[in-house]
Parts: C-alpha cells; sequence; structure tokens
C-alpha cells in the first residue's frame, strides 16, 4: 500500500508542476489517438452508414467481419502491422515502421471496426419508415443521411466515445509498430508499462492516473455533448 | 392537358404475389383524390409508387408528363413537386418548429420564407404555441398536425396522405379532419389521399378511386362512383349492403330499408334479435345471408328469432352481374 501511495502522492506532484516528460508524453498520446479517431470516423461511419442503410451481396458477411473486428486483439494488429511495415514487407518501401504514423495506422484499424459497428447498428435502430419520410418531403440522398445521423447521434456519439477509448488505452500495437521510442512513439500506455519494468512504480502510477484523467475528461466532454443534444 | 401525375399499367409483385396492378391513374392539377381500400389491399404501396418513394415492378409514374426514372438525376426534382405524410407521424428528433421547416430547408428556401411559412401553417394547423417544443413529447393528435403542416409548409403541387387520420383517437380525428377540410378549400394544392373509411373518402374527395385486392376496381368523380359502384367488391367499400333481388344483385345504403312493402325493392329478412335500444327498436336479421338490420316500429310485440318479414328500399342500385 506504501507503494501504492507513495506512486499517487508522487504522481500527484508530478502532475500538479506539469512534468515536462509526463506532459510530452500525454501530448502524444492525445495527438496520436485523436488523429487515429479522428481518421477512424472519417472511415468508420461512411462505411458504418453503408453497412446499416444500404444491401447489397455479401453485406452480412461483411458486417459480421466488421462486428468481430471489434474485438481485434491489439497484438495481433500490430503484429499484421509490423509485418506489412516491415523493411522487407509488402508496405516496407513507405518506411513507416517505428514512427508516429505506424502508430496511428494501426490504432485506425482497432478503431475502426468499432466506430464502423456501432455506426451501423445505431442506423439500424432508426424506424426504417423515417428514410422514406424524408425523402417524401424532397430530402435528397445526402440529406436523408445527415437526417438519420442526427437522429442515430447519441448511438454515434457513443461510437466516437467506444473508438477513442479503444485507442488511447491499447498498449500492443503501439509498442510493437511505434517501438516505444522516448519524444517520438512513447505513449502514456507504453511508457507506462516501460517504467513498470524498470520498477519505477510512482512514475508508472502517475502516467497511469494521466491516462485515466485524459480518457475521463475526454469522455466526459463528448457526454456532456450527448447529453446537452438529449435534453434540448 | 397534361396530368400533373399520371400513372400507368404500374404493378408491384412481391415474391410472385402482385400487389398493387393499376393500369391508368390520373391525377389533375388541383385534384382531391381519395385512394379508398381495406388495410392490405395495397392502397399504401400504391401511394408510395404514386409519391416516387418506391419503384413499380412495372409500369411508369410520369409528373407533368416527365417519366420518373428510379435511378435517373431528375427523380429528386419530380419527388419536389410533391410532399409526403403518413399514418405515423414520424418527427426528427428536434423542436416542432425545425420539422416543418424541414421540406423548406430541403429545398434550399431561404430562411425568412422559412420563418414566413413555418408560422402561417402551425397557425393553420392550431399549433403556433407548440413551436418551440420538442417534437418528441407531443401527443398523438398534435403530432399528427406537426406532421401535416410539414408536408403542407412545402405548399407543393401535391400532397400525398397515407392515412393521415388513422392513428388518432375519435375527437383529434374528427377536429383534424374539420381543419384539413377547412384548409383544403383555400389550397390550390391537388391531394392524394389513402383511406379506407369510406366516409373520409367522401368527405375529403372528389374523386374516388377504390382498391380491393392491389387492383383498382372503381375510378372516378366520387359521387359517381358512390351512385354507381357497378360491382360487389367496389359496392362493399362503399359500405353499401350487396342483396341479392329477384334475378339481380343489388346494392342498398345500409340503413335504407325499411318494413313492409312500400319501397320498389323488396326483400325478406329473416329476424335474429330484436332490440330496444332506447331512442328506437331495431331489428337485426338476414337477408339471404347477408347481415342486415332495420328500424321496427316502437309499438308492438317483440319478434322471436327466426321470423321472417318483408322489408324495401327505394334506393337499391344495380350492380353488374358479377
Amino acid at each position: 500500500m506504501d507503494l501504492l501511495g507513495g506512486g499517487v502522492r508522487h504522481a500527484f506532484l508530478l502532475i500538479m508542476h506539469g512534468d515536462q516528460g509526463v506532459m510530452e508524453i500525454m501530448w502524444l498520446s492525445l495527438r496520436l489517438s485523436g488523429l487515429a479517431t479522428l481518421l477512424s470516423l472519417a472511415l468508420g461511419i461512411p462505411a458504418g452508414a453503408l453497412l446499416g442503410l444500404s444491401r447489397f451481396p455479401g453485406r452480412n458477411v461483411v458486417l459480421g467481419v466488421v462486428n468481430s473486428g471489434m474485438g481485434l486483439p491489439p497484438v495481433v494488429v500490430g503484429l499484421v502491422v509490423s509485418i506489412l511495415l516491415w523493411r522487407s514487407g509488402p508496405l516496407g518501401f513507405l518506411e513507416l515502421l517505428y514512427t508516429p504514423s505506424a502508430v496511428v495506422l494501426a490504432q485506425l484499424i482497432l478503431a475502426f471496426p468499432v466506430v464502423a459497428g456501432l455506426t451501423s447498428a445505431a442506423l439500424q435502430q432508426l424506424d426504417p419508415r423515417l428514410r422514406q419520410q424524408l425523402a417524401g418531403l424532397g430530402a435528397s440522398q445526402l440529406q436523408v443521411l445527415w437526417w438519420l445521423m442526427h437522429e442515430a447521434r447519441f448511438s454515434i456519439l457513443a461510437a466516437v466515445m467506444a473508438g477513442f477509448g479503444a485507442v488511447i488505452s491499447e498498449v500492443g500495437a503501439s509498442m510493437m509498430v511505434g517501438g516505444n521510442i522516448l519524444h517520438y512513439t512513447r505513449v502514456l500506455t507504453t511508457a507506462t508499462v516501460l517504467e513498470t519494468t524498470k520498477g519505477n512504480f510512482d512514475v508508472a502510477i502517475a502516467i497511469g492516473v494521466v491516462l485515466l484523467t485524459l480518457t475521463f475528461t475526454i469522455t466526459m466532454a463528448i457526454t456532456a455533448v450527448q447529453q446537452r443534444g438529449a435534453r434540448r | 392537358m397534361t396530368a400533373l401525375l399520371s400513372a400507368r399499367n404500374l404493378t408491384v409483385v412481391r415474391e410472385g404475389r402482385s400487389v398493387v396492378r393499376a393500369d391508368a391513374l390520373d391525377v389533375g392539377e388541383g385534384a382531391r383524390v381519395a385512394i379508398m381500400g381495406p388495410n392490405g389491399s395495397g392502397k399504401s404501396t400504391l401511394l408510395r409508387l404514386l409519391a416516387l418513394l418506391e419503384p413499380p415492378t412495372t409500369g411508369t409514374v410520369a409528373v407533368r408528363g416527365e417519366v420518373a426514372e428510379w435511378h435517373g438525376p431528375h427523380l429528386g426534382a419530380l419527388r419536389r413537386e410533391m410532399a409526403s405524410a403518413f399514418q405515423a407521424p414520424l418527427l426528427a428528433d428536434t423542436t416542432v418548429y425545425a420539422n416543418v421547416a424541414l421540406g423548406l430547408r430541403f429545398r434550399g428556401c431561404a430562411e425568412s420564407d422559412v420563418r414566413r411559412r413555418v408560422g402561417g401553417w402551425l397557425e393553420r394547423f392550431g399549433i403556433g404555441a407548440l413551436a418551440d417544443r420538442r417534437a418528441r413529447g407531443l401527443s398523438g393528435g398534435e403530432a399528427q398536425r406537426v406532421s401535416l403542416a410539414r408536408a403542407f409548409a412545402i405548399e407543393p403541387a401535391l400532397l400525398l396522405l397515407d392515412e393521415p387520420f388513422g392513428a388518432l383517437d375519435a375527437p383529434s380525428r374528427a377536429a383534424l379532419l374539420d381543419d384539413i377540410d377547412e384548409i383544403l378549400r383555400g389550397a390550390r394544392t391537388a391531394v392524394v389521399f389513402v383511406t379506407h373509411d369510406c366516409d373520409e373518402a367522401l368527405r375529403v374527395g372528389r374523386e374516388l378511386v377504390l382498391v380491393s385486392d392491389g387492383c383498382v376496381i372503381a375510378a372516378g368523380a366520387a359521387a359517381d362512383v358512390y351512385a354507381a359502384p357497378g360491382t360487389r367488391a367496389a359496392a362493399e367499400l362503399l359500405g353499401y349492403r350487396v342483396l341479392q333481388a329477384p334475378g339481380r344483385s343489388v346494392a342498398v345504403p345500409a340503413g335504407a330499408l325499411r318494413l313492409g312493402v312500400g319501397g320498389r325493392t323488396a326483400f325478406d329478412l329473416v329476424v335474429r334479435r330484436d332490440v330496444d335500444l332506447g331512442h328506437e327498436r331495431r331489428l337485426f336479421g338476414t337477408i339471404g345471408d347477408v347481415p342486415v338490420s332495420v328500424a321496427a316500429r316502437p309499438a308492438g310485440d317483440a319478434m322471436a328469432p327466426g321470423t321472417r318479414i318483408t322489408v324495401s328500399t327505394d334506393t337499391a342500385v344495380g350492380l353488374d352481374g358479377r
């Protein structure tokens, strides 16, 4: 318990003093996971809309694959992305392995199925007659899509939270494809692992607390947006 | 003159079963057409075909002479000549005002125009006070008024209404029907209106299209169709009792039978029950196998079940012997 108490105290001091090392890792985590989440929204929401609203041969298979993807183990993603980006691998010429881009790519692969799967489920929950009603009022296809997303916005915001939660908290893929390089690809989760293996529990706890605070703050902010919409 | 909307040889086949068949259906500018049929007769599907919300299996729908192509570039523009409202209000989860503004905003109307028209139509439907309310918190009657105001606010050439009063309780329905009547009197918009209720159809429609088992079985001016339904199916839809007179089938309006042989056409009625309703005595029975009722003389002895009496009417309409 002393270890934990001391760790929390140290964490508090580190955070209060805005420890440069911790802050830098936090910003990098936020930037990489934020970018991965945004990209997963940009790709996952349209893909989810397509899966949720249209019918095409093989749709159920694709939907099944996407839904299974929600539970992708990060280390497997890390392994596959590593192989792809390995110098002799098919995308080796891009020279992305052990770069922040590789971390974003791996996190994008983790978040995409979450966002696409939940978006598709959210849109499928809507009354199917609503599409026809909107078209019957003269809506273009894009306007129909916009209003269906509006109707499903609470669930889609939940998809955003789930996507962000999946990538900010994963460690396996970031470690494998990013290499945990200080000032470059070291993020909160990989730093926690490193400090723990070094026996620096106080620093590890401090980083863990920062990670929790960050996740909590961002999720709370999205929840606030979601619930303000619900009350209006 | 080109009709506002004209449908030709429409069919819809689902799982090998014919759901809709309409050879020719025209809606002129400013027309008021009621499509009437029992539940499940395909009338709502027919309306969705006319609204260009569903493609027919075969046949065409043309708006002012331009045939709609389902994947063509003009489908959206043709749809924007019309507006639809359905039995379920299907309001968006936003304010009443924003709901009524939807169709206008879809059409890119200027905000000042949207404000003026939405304000006006909310007032006309008696829901001006609800403008800032969330649509999700409204009662069924209020929500249906919002749904109709939303369609009317577009002021399209053609309104397509699918059982707009179907889900309402009797008082809300009567009040809304009164308002619609008043509103339609002042509007130049053409209306196609689907209902299973004969009174609604005759009250709102100037023209009547009768649908049974997916087929249009009668169409024309409402008064003409009502006066001469032609077939048994059409007569039954219009609320007539179809009875067997010597040598022919005739349609008799409910309530047009009276005791005795005074009318031009007479029938044998077998009494099943003699009921004292307080203000009148009524005999319930059958003519052939058709259930009918007729007012009895207030005084007099109760009639025993099985008693055969003669009833007659002056308003029997001949049917095509089908």
